[in-house]
């Protein structure tokens, strides 16, 4: 019944797909990140060997979502993923300062590839619970986006995986933003 | 003091002297054994390679290098989401032979043999049965096959609470999956030990410690191979390993199965199976537990690289969707490219459908198209993707072929890098119709060009993305139907091999037939070529386009034809020959003779190609490259066939498609021969009956139908097949000599006098054959199995009374060239020879009767005696299992 009603709700105001791309360090929480969205459960015991896809349903947008591993040999492998995308949710240990620079170049790199240039870009500064983790304005101001972006849709939100902090805000905001650029 | 050479300590003889220490130093069984593990924040590693670093994979797990590359084929793609469930991979390393570096794609064969007519007509025969790879790519190495087992475990004092690790062996032997259990125990200890590299040399030394030349010359030896695959029949292939029996060491040319090889490792045979036992090896670190384990090799040879997957379950579906698109690919420019991808199901299944698909084109023995790069990856991993495309380009103006096994849908966006992309999980298949780059230099055929410049616009007009195929109607090729039915039946792998052999040896004859009516354009491709752009069904099996097979293959279709026209209602098949039925068939005895007599391999191969000599009435005077079977009810097909009056009335005992089709037929073709009688064969009723039934050009009327000289001389073959006289014998004037005195006189004399002098001579030559099959070990235990009980009987009398001719022949030569009034009058006939004349006699006397009704019903009186013959044993099948 209550499936039924969805599918009509979609057909009335409107169904939309799009593919998110999820990047990071390693051990920067996509997975669970993933998995707390898709099942509401934290699901990892093991880093992300390539990759993870999973198809998370979000108002009316239906989200296929590509979580791939951060590693540092995995890494030059993220163009592989571009294509495509619609959005990019770039997750930054919040509590690892000392890794906050290797992020910052990571992003750059992404986001300068020309596949990349027309995606919104979210910034999920995880592991807020944390002690000393910084915070969302922090993050923001140590990824200089302000200064760098001046032609992509961006936003730094604050997350905790484990609770699901700041994930459906996050997907609420690339919702709200990528009306004009989603792909069919 | 004598020095031996390398060469000669190397050999046979001198690996007979080695020590075992020695022994297990060569490393004859496997030639690596590597280790991997996922580092938490480098990704996939090499950890460990023994006995020395792989050559071109020597880099440190910290450069970014092939030995990256290498642990990313062996930790696979979301391994980490199955803890505790060990999984495998396989991948394939070639050996450059000029840097002596291995390579993760094959050696490009800077010097390819150029395709031209003289060398490519048709393969070449094997110089020695025993050399199977004889025609693998040359002066190549044999690709090195490493199969990897890779499993996750829990970890508390890992930093992310799994560990991953794998290890793969690197071994020359095809049938690397014997090693998994072994590996897989291994593994398990060894990830338990702290990467104890002691581990993995303890497992190395113990695979090299047995001397497996036994099993390896059993599975090298192709001809054999080939035989035993093709028997498929429970009872036979028991009968042949059964210990008790002394047809194992016949066929292995042993005297005595061994009980332990040269160290004394224990060997054991159970059914068709050698088990090695590590009775010499004493582990260091191994538990004593791991030399229990024993190997178990099958000496069948199935697939060319050995899988245990059921073709039930993947490959009959994904075939019965790809054949159908192959057949919408361009004629001549035929090149496909495959990804297949599953995230679903295990890695070992994927690993080993690819292996399976390259089985069907035979890519690790034989080209499967001349001058044609063709790349098999069983899992690739994304970070191979670029070295794909550069392996693609720089290749980018031949023919390519490639299969790749892949377990992430982000392949699906390179659409570069396919043509076909088939999604396992779903059971979908899309296509692209995108030229070739290589399309560009390959249209250097002005006939290519003429017929590709048009569709290709077509389809340059799409190709930007890609797109499902429109729906049906689409032709259905004899492949795509059998698999219908086979999908339906639910047979085992064995079986759908057996009916692929029988398919491929109908297309064979079908295209020979297309190529000698003229009715196909000529080309510079060779038969094999020819066959897999006509037919573009994917599978082939080379052994049937060697020279003797093909020339044996249409003399079995030849004789199969005229056994149907003189002993039922068969059509004469008289065109472009000068013989008349009756000599075509003592000739094409006496060509099956003259080839089982040349050498033990060529009896092999007859045996072969008589297991899978298949139904040819489905042909039915049709071109298999142009018929459609989609409507074709094959049950009721065949139901007619059994009903007919031909050979295929004799048995009709089985109940499925599938088990009608891969029927044994060869026996009966042999053994009908000897049914022959010249009484019956020129009686006067019976040519009255044929030379009213008598069609042909000229005063074919006055003469017996079966009689019937064709006044068209060609050859059997055509088009430029026919400009090296391929397949034509030079027939003696012993089997013509009686030719042109049927033309002459009173026909009914003079055939009867020509009977009377070609039908003993065709049961002699008959008889010679039978006893040559039954010399061989295999052949013996079919006659015995699978032959009808009452050819048997007839057999039997013959040779006794041909051995009782013989014994008369020594002392009364020239009286037995007279001809013979009644051959039963100058008989010295046997107890049981009397026996079978009695019933012969008792026969003919109903035949007046039988003969009116026959004639009414448009049959001739001689089936009348087969009918008996089928009706005395009706209960017997020749392919009962």
């Amino acid at each position: 019944m209550g499936n039924s009603i969805s599918k009509v709700m979609v057909k009335m105001f409107g169904y939309r797909e799009m593919k998110i791309l999820m990047l990071g360090l390693d051990n920067a929480g996509k997975t669970t990140i993933l998995y707390k969205l898709k099942l509401n459960k934290i699901k990892t015991s093991a880093p992300t060997v390539g990759f993870n896809v999973e198809t998370v349903s979000f108002r009316n947008v239906k989200f296929n979502m590509w979580d791939v591993g951060g590693q540092d040999r995995l890494r030059p492998l993220w163009r592989h993923y571009f294509p495509a995308t619609t959005a990019l949710i770039f997750v930054v240990d919040s509590q690892d300062m000392k890794r906050l620079n290797e992020a910052k170049e990571e992003l750059y790199s992404i986001i300068s590839d020309k596949e990349m240039e027309d995606v919104v870009l979210l910034v999920l500064a995880n592991k807020q619970d944390l002690k000393d983790a910084m915070n969302p304005q922090e993050v923001s101001d140590y990824l200089e986006l302000k200064d760098h972006l001046n032609n992509q849709l961006w936003c730094v939100i604050g997350s905790n995986a484990l609770t699901g902090q700041g994930l459906v805000e996050g997907l609420s905001w690339i919702t709200n933003n990528t009306k004009a650029k989603d792909k069919k | 003091m004598f020095s031996h050479s390398h060469a000669i300590r190397s050999g046979l003889s001198g690996r007979l002297r080695q020590s075992h220490e020695e022994h297990i130093d060569h490393r004859y069984n496997a030639q690596y054994i590597i280790s991997a593990e996922f580092n938490n924040k480098v990704g996939p590693i090499i950890k460990h390679q023994y006995p020395t670093p792989i050559p071109g994979f020597k880099g440190r797990p910290n450069s970014k290098t092939g030995a990256v590359n290498l642990a990313s084929l062996m930790i696979p793609n979301s391994i980490e989401s199955k803890l505790g469930c060990a999984d495998f991979t396989i991948f394939i390393l070639y050996k450059d032979k000029y840097t002596r570096n291995y390579q993760i794609f094959p050696v490009s064969e800077s010097s390819a043999p150029s395709n031209t007519r003289a060398n490519l007509t048709i393969l070449e025969e094997e110089e020695h049965s025993e050399s199977r790879n004889s025609k693998l790519l040359d002066a190549k190495e044999p690709p090195l096959f490493f199969l990897n087992v890779v499993n996750t475990l829990k970890d508390d004092s890992n930093d992310r609470g799994a560990i991953i690790r794998a290890i793969a062996l690197g071994t020359t032997v095809r049938n690397f999956l014997i090693f998994k259990p072994l590996l897989a125990m291994t593994l398990d200890l060894y990830m338990r030990s702290n990467d104890n590299i002691l581990l993995l040399v303890d497992c190395f030394n113990m695979i090299n410690s047995l001397d497996l030349s036994l099993a390896k010359r059993v599975m090298s030896n192709s001809s054999l191979q080939t035989l035993l695959s093709s028997i498929n029949d429970e009872s036979v292939i028991s009968e042949i390993f059964n210990p008790a029996s002394h047809n194992l060491p016949h066929l292995l040319h042993l005297n005595t199965l061994p009980k332990t090889d040269n160290f004394g490792n224990n060997i054991s045979f159970k059914r068709h199976l050698i088990e090695y036992q590590f009775t010499k090896f004493k582990p260091k670190l191994l538990p004593p537990a791991f030399s229990r384990i024993s190997l178990q090799i099958d000496m069948i040879n199935y697939d060319p690289v050995k899988v245990n997957i059921n073709y039930n379950d993947h490959v009959l579906k994904f075939l019965s969707k790809f054949i159908l698109k192959l057949d919408k690919l361009l004629g001549l420019q035929f090149s496909w490219r495959l990804l297949v991808n599953s995230t679903k199901l295990s890695k070992d299944t994927l690993s080993q459908f690819i292996m399976t698909l390259s089985n069907f084109i035979k890519h690790f023995d034989f080209h499967y198209f001349e001058n044609a790069q063709v790349v098999i990856f069983p899992y690739m991993d994304i970070s191979f993707i670029d070295a794909l495309k550069e392996q693609l380009i720089a290749h980018g103006t031949r023919r390519t072929f490639t299969i790749v096994g892949v377990s992430n849908p982000i392949f699906e966006w390179q659409k570069d890098v396919w043509d076909f992309y088939y999604d396992m999980d779903k059971e979908d298949l899309q296509c692209r119709h995108l030229a070739p780059p290589s399309l560009a230099t390959l249209s250097n055929n002005s006939q290519e060009s003429m017929k590709g410049s048009k569709i290709k616009n077509i389809f340059s007009k799409r190709a930007s993305s890609a797109m499902l195929l429109s729906e049906p109607p689409q032709r259905y090729g004899l492949t795509s139907k059998m698999i219908t039915y086979l999908v339906r039946e639910q047979h085992d792998n064995e079986t759908i091999l057996n009916v692929f052999k029988r398919i491929n040896i109908l297309q064979l004859l079908s295209l020979l037939k297309d190529l000698e009516n003229g009715s196909r354009r000529e080309s510079e491709l060779s038969l094999k070529d020819e066959y897999v752009v006509t037919y573009r069904d994917f599978i082939i099996f080379p052994e049937f386009f060697e020279y003797g097979a093909l020339k044996l293959i249409r003399c079995l279709d030849q004789l199969e034809q005229d056994l149907n026209f003189i002993l039922f209602d068969g059509k004469e098949s008289s065109q472009g020959y000068e013989l008349n039925a009756l000599e075509r068939v003592f000739a094409s005895l006496k060509q099956i003779n003259k080839f089982m007599g040349s050498s033990t391999a060529n009896i092999d191969k007859f045996i072969n190609i008589g297991l899978n000599f298949p139904l040819t009435s489905v042909r039915n005077g049709e071109s298999l490259s142009t018929k459609d079977f989609n409507e074709v009810d094959l049950e009721a097909f065949f139901d007619d066939f059994k009903v007919s009056n031909s050979m295929e009335s004799l048995y009709s005992h089985h109940k499925g498609v599938v088990d009608y089709f891969a029927m044994k037929r060869f026996l009966r073709l042999l053994f009908l021969p000897l049914v022959l009688d010249s009484a019956i064969e020129s009686s006067a009723d019976f040519m009255d009956y044929f030379d009213s039934q008598a069609t042909g050009p000229g005063d074919a009327g006055l003469y017996p139908k079966r009689l019937f000289h064709s006044e068209i001389n060609s050859s059997p073959m055509s088009s430029w097949y026919n400009e090296s006289s391929l397949f034509q014998d030079n027939f003696t004037d012993e089997t013509r000599s009686k030719t042109i005195s049927s033309r002459n006189g009173d026909s009914s004399r003079d055939s009867f006098s020509e009977c009377d002098y070609i039908v003993p001579r065709i049961k002699r030559a008959s008889i010679a054959v039978i006893r040559k099959l039954q010399k061989h070990p295999l052949g013996k235990i079919l006659i015995k199995h699978k032959l009808n009980p009452m050819f048997k009987s007839i057999y039997d009398t013959l040779e006794e009374d041909f051995a009782a001719k013989r014994k008369s022949h020594n002392e009364k030569r020239s009286s037995l060239m007279r001809p013979q009034s009644s051959v039963r009058d100058s008989m010295n006939v046997s107890p049981s020879r009397m026996e079978l004349l009695k019933d012969l006699t008792a026969i003919s006397q109903q035949q007046e009767n039988i003969k009116l009704k026959a004639a009414t019903e448009g049959r001739p009186a001689r089936a009348s005696i087969l009918d008996t013959l089928n009706r005395l044993t009706s209960d017997f099948n020749e392919t009962a299992s």
